[in-house]
Parts: structure tokens; C-alpha cells; sequence
């Protein structure tokens, strides 16, 4: 057996075996996790440019199907993969209704994804992903929310599906085949002569990845859905899965438009919308984080926000561009997932998801406060975590092209980022506890463990980023660009300049410790608990005030929010759930005509039929 | 011509067993349900191994008297596909039925089953358009029977209102057949097909107007489709699926066997010979049913009159699949007719199921089922995933198969498939809404429900054949195939098989 094919029928199985004993919670958290290291050994066979093909009796014909590794794929594998033996891990002391054998078929379709050589295949993993994902996210800890954010993430993700249904047939007719590389090398031929026609099926498919991966302007499912699903599947939600649009974009990106549409500033108009679909993203994601309370909901935002820096990046399509996008995409998996994994721990402590409910649990769960806090100085992009190599190298691709406003905005961006990563941080782990929370304990020894690897990984990679850089690298130069230069694992080499990662390391460290000397010794510290408060005297209950309302974190950023508020009057998600009530309103309207009434039925079949005479009559 | 008599079996063992089964009841009650299984047994497994062994396409030839003079059988590879669909899930049903049709005497409901599919299969086998009236009337007149049958008083309602459009759509057929009959002296199916050109064509028009209208009923496209709702709604569950898995199925043969094969032309995507282009008429009909049925299925708040609903609008899909006029489209047709005939009739056991034991038939009732019975739960996930189209459960292909005859005939019917494909998500919406309330909510009691074996093997046999289908597609592919030249190369395909000597015209 082909370890290609191992890949898909190893998780298949283990899902079948998780789905017999989903009883018990803990058997079948373990065979995911079986499932997950099994699967990561075969991946471990698999090299860059292994085939298998097979043939399919569909439409009358044998079609030839087939799975094929490129440098791009054996990346996206291993980062996903191992992402996914990390969470399983995590997850079995996690107690949420998230089922693994679920979790199983989207790993089989998550490495079908990124395997598949022929658009069926393509086609048929995307949509496995899409309703085992969808199934997931019913089991939400909310069930009237989850169910909405579940049926959201339905809709838009089935309807752009079916724009890229449309899209491999408008492909297939015309080249007769369903192999991914022949359509990507007929489209290239069809470049000279039909630019706008590739573009328009180009842009059926765009849609499908722009949804999944929640760029502007379909990123409105994303916080219903990952402010909803399960905790135990979020992490899996936003690192893993939102980077199938990454790696579809990147499936048509090398189709080189420059010489054939109108350019600005050098890029292809395409490739230029496409980067400020990102930018916008970018922005749209960070600032309306920062006005949540809801922590799922933040960072629901932020993650689709992140979205928008790759995109903007791979957009580019130069080799900084491509690695800058790549390198974040990793980036984004790994903190992302720290983030997510710490912050359901709390969840799952404190009962809540509301953030002003939260505050001073830094006491209680110093190592989850630890790996939240690398995870977003990370996220923040501060050296020398991973994150701030990946976000430097977007800044220099953007400014390298001369693009100034979209680097602005993508700088706005950051900015917010920091501020929403600073509420997050504050109010959930600073600040004073609540008596509810006394008898809180940190994690289990399990969630201790994963969150010592995924501090240690965020420290490892951000100091050490070579060891991404160099698949990279492979990747950047099988898409026929020219590579970065190389110059040690520890060394980012920019456009402008490099960066030793090692001597910023020992830099922060020194600061740190300085700074933690001056904290010991100057500063005189007082405990002040949550009811040694600050009203002067009132009587809190006579102004209406809950214990929630003096938390300082409430109402964080009321001022600026109240600055923001006119713009948020235009809403996309508005858009489309108008669409929908309308839908429901004809159908409502629609339902009228079946009134159960047989006089009018005899009157619409006899009216039907005089409807067809005349209309034959008229032809004829 | 080939010939092989020994299948006129196929229509005249159920319709005997049909008629003994008062016999057999004298004996004993169980006794007729027993033999409704064996009968169906016996046709499930003749009819695969007519497949099996290739030995279609065959005549089957009653008293010597070749075709066109005498009445023949012609089972050529789409109605060899149909008969084993019909025998299958009429089979499924019947074993369901053991358990479940327990409402007065239970010969009666035995005896108009077997007549229902008696009649379902000799309608998709003969090769006489009179004789497609005559079994039309058998399976309807059984079908009223079967809708009114059961404790509950809307049952009467809704088979009247069948009754009374069903009736209207078989004087519609009757005409057309008769103003053919008039033009051509025969009634024949293959000499028609033959000599369809030698018509008046302004006549020809109105008799396929008529055959249409007549036919759009069974088939259930709107605006003849009004029965629909009230019949499955007030009909017991096994015969809801007995109407939605086989008698819909018969319906659309009947109407496509007309359309392309009495009236199409060989190579081309049209089926005209007067100026209106019948295929269109079908498109139109079929678009529209799609819509409004998924339209009207959203808003539904009863779970059998939202599979009705749903039902109907997957006729439109395989309506809209015929009617492309590819060899393609008919593929896809075939494929989906046969997933949807599967996944719909076992929706409707699910549903029997659930409401037997207690679960209400409002959409909100069935909150919380997989804590009841994961059984049922995931099964019904299966059914509604393939009717959706999504991977691994059979829909998947068929729908992939459709978007592609229609992309690849193009022109209008890119529009066609946007709006199909937009009811499609709207279909989504209502069975994932459905599967979420099963999967999520908390149930409002706890009492577990065990299902017992008898409806759960034809329920777990149904599923299995969804996801069988659904990772091999060419268990029903290759036949498919077969069945989509048939009917789209109508002088090689049928007409050819059934009187070798004629010449078309």
C-alpha cells in the first residue's frame, strides 16, 4: 500500500473505530490521538513528488484520479498533521461534545485536500471537510447559537462550493480532463488570447477559498461559527482549516496575468484586488476584535484577520511575498493554536466566554497564563517569538513593491491587534479574581504538557525560524521563483536586511530580566481583592452595578468604540441575513400556493395545461 | 431481437400474489406479509440477475405475435435498472412493513402493495403506450388505496385530493394517446418512435402537451404536483415511501420514455417535431418545481410534509437532468433518480420510526434524537447528506454528474443550473437544520428508543447502499450509462431492439 494512500485510509479507520466506541469519551479521544501519531509516521514515508493514481468508472468513462505530493503539499501535511497530534493530545482531558471520529473524516479530507491531483477528488475532500466540519460545530456548547453558526458556515461554505462546481466544469469542457496540472497549464495557453476568461473562472473558484478561509467580504460566519463550535475543535477550526483557502489560492497564483491585464505598481490588477481583499481583511478582522467581550468571538476575529496579512502576502506572488505569506501561515498555525488551546482551558474552568467575567487568573493557571502570554506576543508579532519574523518579511514584500497605502493599513492592522491582544490578555488573566474563581485549578497534567510544547515551539521557531524557512525555500522555488537566500537557521533574511534571531533573544532576555529587577525592587505591591473597590462610598447596587460591571475590563475600549460605531453601520453580515429572511419570506409566500385545497389543484393542473395549448399554439 | 419470455414473471407474480393474498389470508394474517416479502424477494433477485448476467435488452413476447402486432415487454437497460430499484425498495419496504402496518386487515394493505409495485413494474417494462395507461391505473387506483390506508382521517383527505388530480393527469394521457393512436393507428411504442415524423405536427404538438400535463403528475412537477403534499403528509410512513421511492419513479419513466424516446430526436438536445420543443417544456417545469419544492420545504414545520416538499423538488432535479437531452444528462438523471428513490424512502422509514415511538411529527420534536437513538440519527444523516449531494453517500455523484451535463450543454442552461444549485442551498439549510436539532439539542425526554429488527435491516441495508454508492459509483454508473444511450440514441437504442426491421422516418 501506497503511504499516499495510507494517509487517506488510516484516519478513515480510525474514524470508523472512534464512531463504534464514541460512548466513551476518553477511548475515543485516545484513538484520535492513535490516529493522528499513526498517520504523522506514514507522512514520514512520503516525499516530495510521490504519485498514485487510480481509476474511477464515472460518466461513462474511466476517469483517472489521482494523489501527488508537491513540496507545497508535504508542508501544508506535516504542519497540519502535527498541529493535529498536538490538539488530540490536549483534547483528552478536554470535555467538550466534540466527536473524533468527525475530527478523524476531516483530517482524511484535510490531507485529501492538499494530496489531490484531479479537481473530483479536490472537489469531493473539500465538501467531506465542509459537512463533517459543519456536523462538528452543531455540538457547541450553546445549542441555539451553535446551531446558527453552524448553519452560517453551512450556507456559505456549500454556496461557494457549488461557484467552484461550476468552476471545474467550465474547465473540464474545455480541456476534457480533471487533472489539476493540465487545467493549470491550458489555462496559462489560454492567458494570450482570453485573459478576462480565465479570470472569471479563476474567480469561481477564488470564492469558494475566500469563504473557507474568511476573507473579505465573506469572513461574517466566521465568529458565529468559532465563537460556537466545540472548544475542543476551535484550535483545529482556525489553524488548520482556514488555511485550505491558503493553499487553493496558491494552486492558481502561479498563473502569471502580468503580461496580459493592466498592471499597478507592477502587479497584475488581479493579483493587486486580491492584496487589498487581504489588507481590507486585515483590518475589518483586527478592528472589530478588539470590540469584543466574548474571548472565542476576539479571537475568532483576529485569526481571519491574520488571514488577510497571507493573503495580502502570497498575493504579491514575489518570492519575499510567497515566503513572508507562507512563513505566517505556519506562524499563524502555531500561535493560533496556543492561543485557542489555552483559551479553552480557561473555558472549560471558568464556565464562561465572556472576558469581563473573567480577570486575575494569572494566579490560578500561572502555565496557561504563561503559553497565552507567548501566544500573543507572538500573534503581536514581538520578537523573538514566531510571528514577528513572518509579519517583518510581509511589511518588507509590501513596502518592496511600493505599495504604501495597503502597508499602512496592514501597520493599522497590527496596531489593533495589539490592542485587542492586550484586552484579551488583561481581562482575562490580570487584574483582580473573583471570588467564584477560588477554587479554580490549572490545567491537567495532559493540558500542562501541551502547553509546555507549544511555549517551547513558539520560543524554538521564533529564534530558530530556518527550520521553516528551508521547506519554504523548496516550496518558493518549485513555483519557479527564486528563493531567499539562506544563512543559518537562526538568521531571517529580508528583502532589506536579515535578522539574527539568536542575539534579539538574548537582548529581550536581558531586558526582561532588567526590567523584572526594577519591578522586584522599586515597586510596592498591594493585593486588592475584587470587593475592595473603588465607588467612593456608594452603595454599588443602588447605581445598578453587578460585580461583572467593575471589572476593569468592561466596556475596554468604550471610547474608541463609540469612534467606530458610524462605520460599523454598514454591515456585511446584514447583507446576506437580509438575503436569507427574504429567501424565507418567498418560500413563506411560495407555500401559499399548496393550500391544500383540492379545487385548487384542479385549477392549477387545468390551468397549467391551457397554459402549455396556448404557449404551443404560439410557437406553432 | 432478442427474446426471453420467462420475464413476463416480473409483472405476473405480483400481480397473482396480488390477488391470492385474500387467500393466504384465510390461513393466516402474517402469512400475506410474508408473501408480499418473498414475492418482492423473488423480483428483487430475477431482476438482478437480468443485470447481472447481461441478458438485457430482451422482448418479451405474449403469444407469438411480434411487435408492433402483438403486446411486448421491452427491458432494455434503464428498465432493468428500474425494476431492480422498484423490487429493492419495494422489498426494503415490505420488510418494514412486518412491523409496522398493523391498522385493521392487513391483507388489504398486503394485497394493494403488491399491486402497487405489480403495477410500477410492469409500467417501466411494457412497450405499449396503452398498456402504460393500464398500469398507470393500477398503481394509482392501488395508491389511493394505499394514501387512504391507516387510523388517521386526514389520510382520506389526502388520497381524495391525489385521486381527483391523478384522475385529471390520466384523461390528459388518455387523450394524448388517443390523438397519437388516431395519427398513427398503432400503439406501439417503438413503431411510434419510428414513425413519429409522419404526423400532422401542429396535432403531434398538442398530443405531447397533453402527454406531458398528464404525466407531469406522477411525475410530480408543478403545477400538477398539488396531491403532493397532503398524500405524504396523511398517508403511514411505509407508504410515503412506497409513493416518494417507487411511485415517483414509475412517473418519470413513463413521461421521460415519452419525451425521448416516443418524441426525441437521435444527436440532437430537442425533442420536437412541431415548433414547441418539449425538452424545454420539461426544463421550465422542472426548474420550477425545484424551486418552489425547496422554497416551500423551508418554511415547513412538519417533518413528513418537508420530505414531501423535498421530494418534489428532487423530481424537478432529475426532470431537469433528462431534460438536458445529453447522453450525460440522462446519465445523471438515471444516477439521481435511483439515489433520491433510496434516500427518500428511507427518510420516510426513519420518520415512521420515530413517530412510532412516541416522537411527534413537528420538526422541533425530533430535538435531542441522538440521545434517544443514535441509530436513527445517524442513519437519517446519512439519507439527508446524499439527498443534499455531499461525498461519501451516493447524491454526491449524481449531482456532480448533473452539474456537468449541464455546464457542458451550456447556453441557457448555465442559468438552469445557478438556480438549481441555489435551491440546493436552500436545501441544505432545512436538512442541516433538521440534523443539528437531532445531533445538538438537548431531548425534551429520555426515554430511549430500541428500534426493533425489522424496520432497522431495511434501514440498515439502505444506508449501507447510500455509502456503498457513495465510494462506488459504479455500481450504479455503469448501468447508468447504459440506460442514458438508450435513451438518448432512441433508432439503436430501443426501437431497433424491439422491431429490427423498421426504418425510421
Amino acid at each position: 500500500m501506497s503511504p499516499l494512500v495510507a494517509l487517506l485510509i488510516v484516519p478513515i479507520t480510525g474514524s470508523a473505530v472512534a464512531a463504534i466506541i464514541q460512548k466513551y469519551r476518553i477511548a475515543e479521544r485516545l484513538v484520535a490521538f492513535l490516529t493522528f501519531s499513526i498517520t504523522f509516521l506514514f507522512l514520514l514515508a512520503i516525499k516530495s513528488g510521490d504519485l498514485f493514481t487510480w481509476n474511477l468508472g464515472f460518466l461513462g468513462k474511466n476517469v483517472e484520479m489521482g494523489l501527488q505530493i508537491t513540496p507545497l503539499s508535504l508542508f501544508m501535511l506535516y504542519i497540519t498533521i502535527a498541529f493535529g497530534i498536538v490538539l488530540t493530545f490536549y483534547n483528552l482531558s478536554e470535555k467538550s461534545k466534540m466527536k473524533s471520529f468527525l475530527l478523524l473524516l476531516t483530517m482524511a479530507a484535510s490531507n485529501w485536500i492538499f494530496m489531490s491531483n484531479d479537481m473530483i477528488s479536490f472537489f469531493f475532500a473539500w465538501e467531506l471537510m465542509s459537512w463533517t466540519s459543519i456536523l462538528m460545530i452543531f455540538g457547541g456548547r450553546r445549542e441555539e447559537e451553535a446551531r446558527h453558526g453552524a448553519l452560517y458556515y453551512a450556507m456559505m461554505s456549500i454556496g461557494g462550493s457549488y461557484s467552484m462546481l461550476i468552476g471545474i466544469f467550465l474547465l473540464y469542457n474545455l480541456t476534457g480532463t480533471f487533472s489539476i496540472q493540465s487545467n493549470i497549464s491550458y489555462l496559462m495557453s489560454l492567458l494570450a488570447t482570453n485573459p478576462w476568461w480565465v479570470l472569471g473562472i479563476v474567480s469561481l473558484f477564488f470564492a469558494a477559498f475566500m469563504v473557507k478561509s474568511g476573507i473579505f467580504p465573506f469572513h461574517t460566519w466566521v465568529p458565529y461559527t468559532y465563537g460556537e463550535a466545540p472548544d475542543g475543535f476551535v484550535p483545529y477550526l482556525s489553524s488548520v482549516m482556514s488555511k485550505y483557502g491558503v493553499y487553493g489560492f496558491l494552486i492558481f497564483l502561479p498563473l502569471t496575468l502580468g503580461a496580459h491585464v493592466p498592471s499597478v505598481l507592477g502587479l497584475a490588477w488581479p493579483n493587486y484586488v486580491l492584496l487589498w481583499f487581504g489588507s481590507v481583511t486585515a483590518v475589518v478582522g483586527s478592528v472589530l476584535a478588539f470590540m469584543q467581550d466574548d474571548v472565542k468571538k476576539l479571537f475568532a476575529y483576529s485569526s481571519f484577520g491574520n488571514l488577510g496579512f497571507i493573503l495580502a502576502a502570497i498575493a504579491l506572488f514575489t518570492p519575499i511575498g510567497l515566503t513572508a505569506g507562507l512563513f505566517h501561515a505556519f506562524n499563524h498555525l502555531l500561535f493560533n493554536g496556543a492561543i485557542f488551546i489555552t483559551v479553552i482551558a480557561v473555558i472549560s474552568k471558568v464556565g464562561t466566554t465572556r472576558m469581563s467575567e473573567m480577570g486575575g487568573l494569572w494566579q490560578k493557571m500561572p502555565l496557561t497564563f504563561l503559553t497565552f502570554f507567548i501566544g500573543i506576543a507572538a500573534a503581536a508579532g514581538i520578537p523573538p517569538f514566531a510571528g514577528f519574523g513572518s509579519k517583518w518579511m510581509i511589511f518588507q514584500a509590501m513596502i518592496s513593491h511600493g505599495l504604501i497605502f495597503a502597508t499602512v493599513l496592514l501597520f493599522f492592522a497590527s496596531i489593533a491587534s495589539f490592542l485587542y491582544l492586550m484586552r484579551a490578555f488583561h481581562a482575562i488573566f490580570l487584574g483582580q479574581l473573583s471570588h467564584r474563581y477560588d477554587n479554580v485549578k490549572e490545567v491537567s497534567s495532559i493540558g500542562k504538557i501541551t502547553e509546555g510544547f507549544l511555549l517551547a515551539a513558539l520560543v524554538f521557531f521564533g529564534i530558530f525560524p530556518g527550520f521553516v524557512l528551508d521547506p519554504i525555500n523548496s516550496i518558493v522555488s518549485s513555483f519557479g521563483l527564486k528563493p531567499l537566500p539562506t544563512s543559518g537557521y537562526e538568521y531571517i533574511n529580508g528583502f532589506f536586511s536579515s535578522v539574527n534571531m539568536v542575539s534579539i533573544f538574548v537582548v529581550v532576555i536581558v531586558a526582561f530580566i532588567f526590567g523584572f529587577l526594577l519591578f522586584a525592587v522599586v515597586a510596592k505591591h498591594k493585593k486588592v481583592s475584587q470587593d475592595d473597590n473603588y465607588t467612593a462610598g456608594q452603595i454599588p447596587q443602588d447605581w445598578n452595578l453587578t460585580p461583572e460591571m467593575y471589572q476593569f475590563s468592561y466596556d475596554f475600549y468604550e471610547p474608541m468604540d463609540k469612534e467606530i460605531a458610524p462605520f460599523l453601520k454598514v454591515k456585511i453580515d446584514g447583507f446576506f441575513k437580509g438575503f436569507g429572511q427574504s429567501v424565507d419570506y418567498i418560500g413563506r409566500a411560495i407555500k401559499e400556493i399548496f393550500t391544500g385545497n383540492v379545487q385548487m389543484y384542479t385549477y392549477l393542473t387545468i390551468g397549467g395545461l391551457i397554459v402549455f395549448i396556448i404557449a404551443g399554439w404560439v410557437v406553432w | 431481437m432478442k427474446t426471453y419470455n420467462l420475464a413476463a414473471l416480473l409483472v405476473g407474480v405480483p400481480l397473482i400474489m396480488a390477488f391470492s393474498i385474500p387467500l393466504f389470508g384465510f390461513i393466516s394474517k402474517q402469512l400475506a406479509k410474508w408473501i408480499t416479502v418473498l414475492t418482492l424477494g423473488f423480483e428483487f433477485f430475477f431482476g438482478l440477475y437480468i443485470f447481472l448476467w447481461h441478458i438485457y435488452p430482451f422482448n418479451v413476447i405474449m403469444g407469438n405475435w411480434i411487435p408492433p402486432f402483438g403486446e411486448n415487454l421491452y427491458i432494455g437497460p434503464f428498465a432493468t435498472v428500474l425494476i431492480i430499484l422498484i423490487s429493492f425498495v419495494g422489498l426494503m419496504i415490505s420488510i418494514y412493513s412486518l412491523w409496522s402496518a398493523n391498522y385493521g386487515d392487513i391483507s388489504h394493505f398486503t394485497l394493494l402493495f403488491l399491486m402497487f409495485v405489480g403495477g410500477s413494474i410492469g409500467l417501466v417494462s411494457t412497450g405499449d403506450i396503452f398498456n402504460i395507461f393500464i398500469f398507470m391505473e393500477i398503481t394509482s387506483i392501488s395508491s389511493f388505496a394505499l394514501a387512504a390506508y391507516g387510523p388517521e382521517r386526514r389520510a382520506l383527505g389526502g388520497a381524495f385530493k391525489y385521486l381527483v388530480i391523478s384522475s385529471i393527469g390520466s384523461t390528459f394521457y388518455l387523450f394524448g394517446v388517443i390523438l397519437i393512436y388516431t395519427q398513427l393507428g398503432t400503439l406501439n411504442i417503438a413503431e411510434i418512435a419510428a414513425r413519429i415524423s409522419q404526423t400532422t405536427s401542429g396535432l403531434l404538438t398538442f398530443a405531447g402537451i397533453l402527454l406531458v400535463a398528464g404525466l407531469a403528475v406522477e411525475a410530480e412537477l408543478f403545477p400538477f404536483n398539488g396531491w403532493v403534499p397532503d398524500t405524504y403528509t396523511g398517508a403511514i410512513n411505509p407508504v410515503s415511501a412506497t409513493l416518494s421511492g417507487i411511485g415517483s419513479v414509475g412517473g418519470v419513466y413513463v413521461l421521460i420514455r415519452i419525451i425521448m424516446t416516443v418524441f426525441g430526436k437521435d444527436g440532437t438536445f430537442v425533442s420536437t417535431y412541431g415548433n414547441l420543443d418539449l425538452m424545454t417544456l420539461i426544463a421550465i417545469l422542472g426548474t420550477a418545481t425545484v424551486v418552489i419544492g425547496e422554497l416551500a420545504a423551508l418554511v415547513q414545520k412538519n417533518i413528513k410534509k418537508m420530505l414531501a416538499y423535498s421530494s418534489m423538488a428532487q423530481m424537478g432535479l432529475v426532470a431537469v437532468a433528462f431534460s438536458i437531452g445529453s447522453k450525460l444528462g440522462a446519465y445523471a438523471g438515471v444516477f439521481q433518480l435511483v439515489n433520491h428513490s433510496i434516500a427518500k424512502a428511507m427518510l420516510f422509514l426513519i420518520v415512521g420510526v420515530a413517530i412510532s415511538f412516541g416522537i411527534g411529527e413537528k420538526i422541533e420534536d425530533v430535538k435531542g434524537l441522538w440521545y434517544k437513538s443514535p441509530f436513527l440519527t445517524v442513519t437519517f444523516t446519512i439519507g439527508a447528506l446524499s439527498l443534499l449531494g455531499l461525498p461519501l453517500f451516493g447524491g454526491f455523484w449524481s449531482k456532480f454528474a448533473l452539474v456537468d451535463a449541464s455546464i457542458q450543454r451550456g447556453g441557457w442552461y448555465d442559468f438552469v443550473i445557478a438556480i438549481v444549485l441555489f435551491a440546493s442551498v436552500v436545501e441544505a439549510f432545512y436538512y442541516l437544520k433538521i440534523v443539528g436539532y437531532m445531533f445538538a439539542s438537548k431531548p425534551t425526554s429520555t426515554a430511549k428508543i430500541k428500534t426493533p429488527i425489522s424496520p432497522a435491516v431495511p434501514i440498515v441495508v439502505l444506508s449501507i447502499l447510500i455509502i456503498a454508492i457513495g465510494v462506488f459509483p459504479q455500481i450504479v454508473g455503469g448501468i447508468s450509462w447504459n440506460a442514458a444511450y438508450e435513451l438518448t440514441n432512441k433508432m439503436g437504442g430501443y426501437v431497433l431492439n424491439v422491431i429490427p426491421t423498421i426504418i425510421g422516418h
